[in-house]
């Protein structure tokens, strides 16, 4: 997710509405849908009638949707409200 | 004092990760193997199977529970094959390798059809072609890593 976000920034979320998709644009952290139970913050970049895909800022070695495809809402753990860059990290 | 509050908070924040394919990234055909092989052992057990002498209500139960099981065991690990198939192509095999090997993509297709087979189906020959599926990906997995593993079967 460079440069929006760096290795070892501090990331505030809030718990989704129940099954409501996430604003177009939104960083969103979400269930990686590979059974691996890991999570992953990514930027929402387009909506579907039944779920939402996810993107990269940093798409040249990313894992999101063009990997993945779209995520059901249920995939939605939080809606990023504030990042906290890691200190000394922007240099 | 913000950067202590920071160390604080980080330590106990949820890790979350931004980008990374698979961090472990931990890929091995054995998987598929061992499955295969029990879809293979439990085909060949349940051929092999024969049924009691009529009216012995015992026999009959105990044939029937055996059987029962048999099937239950190869329809689970059919699917787990089929899973961990799924998992090499999709998440492993990267667009280079399918330069190399064109038939990659006709290769899984057909292996995961042989679990589906292996499932509907009590038949040895397709229980051979899945296994000959898997070790076919085995050679085409180990050759991308550039190393030589020898595929080595469980079942004697």
């Amino acid at each position: 997710m460079l440069p929006t976000l760096r290795p070892g920034d501090l990331v505030l979320s809030r718990r989704p509405w129940r099954r409501r998709l996430p604003p177009l644009g939104r960083l969103v952290v979400v269930r990686d849908p590979d059974g691996s139970g890991r999570v992953l913050v990514k930027r929402v970049v387009a909506l579907g009638a039944r779920g939402f895909s996810v993107g990269s800022d940093a798409p040249d070695h990313a894992r999101d949707s063009r990997r993945f495809g779209e995520l059901a809402p249920s995939a939605l753990l939080g809606l990023v409200v504030a990042v906290w860059p890691r200190p000394g990290s922007r240099g | 004092m913000l950067s202590r509050l920071f160390d604080a908070l980080a330590k106990r924040a949820p890790l979350a990760h931004a980008h990374c394919d698979g961090p472990c990234g931990i890929y091995d055909p054995a998987s598929a193997r061992i499955t295969g092989e029990a879809v293979r052992s439990m085909t060949k057990k349940i051929l092999a199977l024969t049924p009691p002498a009529p009216g012995d209500a015992a026999a009959n139960a105990a044939y029937l529970n055996t059987l029962s099981r048999y099937v239950a065991i190869k329809e689970e690990q059919a699917q787990l094959t089929k899973d961990e198939l799924l998992v090499l192509w999709t998440d492993y095999f990267k667009p280079p390798h399918l330069e190399k090997y064109p038939d990659l993509h006709d290769t899984f297709w057909k292996a995961a059809k042989l679990c589906s087979a292996c499932k509907v189906e009590v038949s040895a020959q397709h229980a051979d072609e899945l296994m000959e599926a898997i070790e076919k990906i085995h050679g085409i997995f180990w050759a991308t890593k550039g190393r030589d593993v020898p595929w080595t079967l469980a079942a004697g």
